[in-house]
């Protein structure tokens, strides 16, 4: 996973850009603006978590991305450049078009999410939000730091039971109940030790003070320009998309007369902020 | 004796519940066009008074021990099934969590067990729709169990293991359906809820599974555990 300069920015700016793209990404099904979005979202993605992963989610929603569309095109009567018929069902150009276009602005979506997780790492989400909902970031980081000691505690309860008990049965019924009895001793133990821990986090006077974080993050000056820069791009597409949507239609006929160039411009360029970001760094480094 | 505050937070999380499917159904009716947009926002936007409303309570760390314990099995345990994806124990903890811990422990269990457990399996769309779908179970099993769990059968709980995790398959393809299929009829709705159906009855039979080999026994254990530590539950 390659590490962004756009990553360093403060978590702010970072979850207020995915927001503004995902929004932007389902506000519109122009399908020159849903594959504009389309390919923003798969250079992060490909930028962030390398082509593999990139292939493999993409190839995860090929079903999805199939149904959506058939579904889309197969039982709809409202184009009018037909393909085939075939009994009761009517493919048309038109039908198939906007199956494909729905289908891939689920797929962007999804991708946008990818380069979210990559970027907008755990500890940015809990800075965030832990200042917001101290209690409920607490909890998470708690649960974060009991799946890995369930773990462990699960397979020193298995070799312990392996030892006074013999081996996981082979029939299928006992191997079940002895499962159930390895979850029900791991939850017992770690719920009763649980509430030790949480006494003992209180007895030292625990939530007393604010909570600080591991790595500091500071709202600095770049931050500031970065915020305004994308506020202002966003608001251009977003007044532009809502007003671009009589540019096309799907039905009877498909059209579609490119959006203007202005809108189109600051739409990309709010796509390709992260990009921009590491070419201003890869510049200042130059000179 | 329920203050006029409890009354009014138990107003506002009936009406975050119900938010979810009534916009799905009437952007379906109207053929709405922003439909994946709206529905997501409302979605996301009928979690938060949980998780407010526990904010403003101040929890103590002991308070909240056994959801970060319920939560942290069922990311586990998802973590441990994941090869086989239609089976998943999270359902089935979160309905013992709420029968436990009444329903605002109920959902924050199954939200958070949602929303960590994606970490690990990847973010998406979907989050905001398992965080509500799971909570809706917790909250509806806290509803049902909670001060029964004595007296209630297991087959009864093992019935509504059974429909609650059909109803969770079944609002997490609405969004697909409802959101992405245009114009929707009869036609075109069956064949977006027919492509789930081998995933959604596998969730649900390994539910009553798991529920048949968990409940009583873990019921057993945390009710011996809230005795001997005098744990509050349900706010």
């Amino acid at each position: 996973m390659r590490r962004s300069l756009f990553s360093l920015a403060h978590p702010a700016v970072i979850f207020l850009y995915f927001c503004a793209v995902i929004v932007l990404c389902m506000s519109t099904l122009n399908p020159a603006f849903v594959l504009l979005s389309y390919v923003g979202a798969s250079a992060l993605a490909i930028f962030t978590s390398g082509l593999r992963r990139y292939g493999k989610t993409c190839l995860v929603f090929i079903p999805v991305f199939l149904v959506i569309t058939l579904a889309n095109a197969l039982f709809n009567h409202l184009g009018e450049t037909f393909l085939f018929h075939a009994g009761p069902l009517r493919l048309s150009l038109e039908a198939l078009i906007y199956g494909a276009t729905s289908a891939l602005m689920l797929l962007s979506v999804i991708l946008w999410f990818l380069s979210y997780q990559n970027i907008m790492t755990t500890d940015k989400f809990l800075c965030l939000f832990g200042r917001i909902m101290p209690a409920t970031s607490l909890i998470m980081s708690m649960i974060f730091r009991y799946i890995p000691l369930l773990a462990n505690r699960g397979h020193e309860i298995l070799m312990s039971q392996k030892n006074l008990m013999g081996d996981v049965p082979r029939k299928k019924l006992q191997s079940l109940s002895y499962g159930a009895r390895l979850s029900s001793i791991l939850m017992g133990w770690s719920l009763e030790q649980s509430i030790e821990t949480a006494d003992s986090m209180r007895a030292r006077g625990f939530g007393s003070h604010k909570r600080t974080t591991y790595t500091p993050f500071s709202f600095g000056g770049f931050d500031v320009v970065a915020l305004m820069l994308l506020a202002f791009l966003t608001i251009i597409s977003l007044y532009n998309l809502i007003v671009a949507r009589a540019d096309f239609m799907f039905y009877p006929y498909f059209s579609l007369s490119l959006p203007h160039a202005l809108v189109t411009t600051s739409y990309a360029l709010l796509l390709l902020f992260p990009f921009l970001v590491e070419l201003k760094g890869a510049l200042s480094c130059r000179i | 004796m329920k203050t006029l505050r409890t009354r009014i937070a138990d107003i506002i999380e009936m009406c975050a519940l119900v938010a979810v499917p009534a916009t799905l159904l009437w952007c379906a009716v109207r053929s709405y066009e922003h439909t994946a947009l709206l529905t997501l926002i409302v979605a996301l936007g009928s979690v938060l008074p949980f998780f407010l409303r526990f904010e403003s309570a101040k929890p103590r760390p002991r308070d909240f021990m056994p959801i970060v314990v319920l939560a942290a099995l069922a990311a586990a345990g998802r973590i441990v099934f994941g090869p086989l994806p239609n089976v998943m124990p999270v359902t089935a903890i979160v309905i013992v969590a709420g029968a436990c811990f009444g329903k605002e422990g109920g959902f924050l269990t199954g939200a958070l067990a949602a929303l960590t457990s994606n970490m690990f399996f990847g973010q998406g769309p979907w989050t905001p729709w398992q965080m509500y779908a799971w909570g809706l179970v917790g909250f509806v099993a806290g509803v049902l169990f909670f001060g029964r769990t004595q007296s209630v059968s297991l087959v009864a709980v093992l019935a509504y293991g059974l429909l609650s995790s059909l109803c969770y398959g079944i609002l997490l393809d609405s969004w697909h359906v409802v959101g992405f299929i245009s114009p929707l009829n009869w036609k075109s709705a069956l064949a977006g809820y027919a492509a789930g159906i081998p995933f959604n009855v596998g969730h649900a039979l390994s539910t009553v599974v798991f529920l048949a080999l968990i409940y009583k026994p873990w019921i057993k254990k945390i009710d011996r555990i809230k005795l001997k530590f005098g744990i509050t539950s349900q706010s």
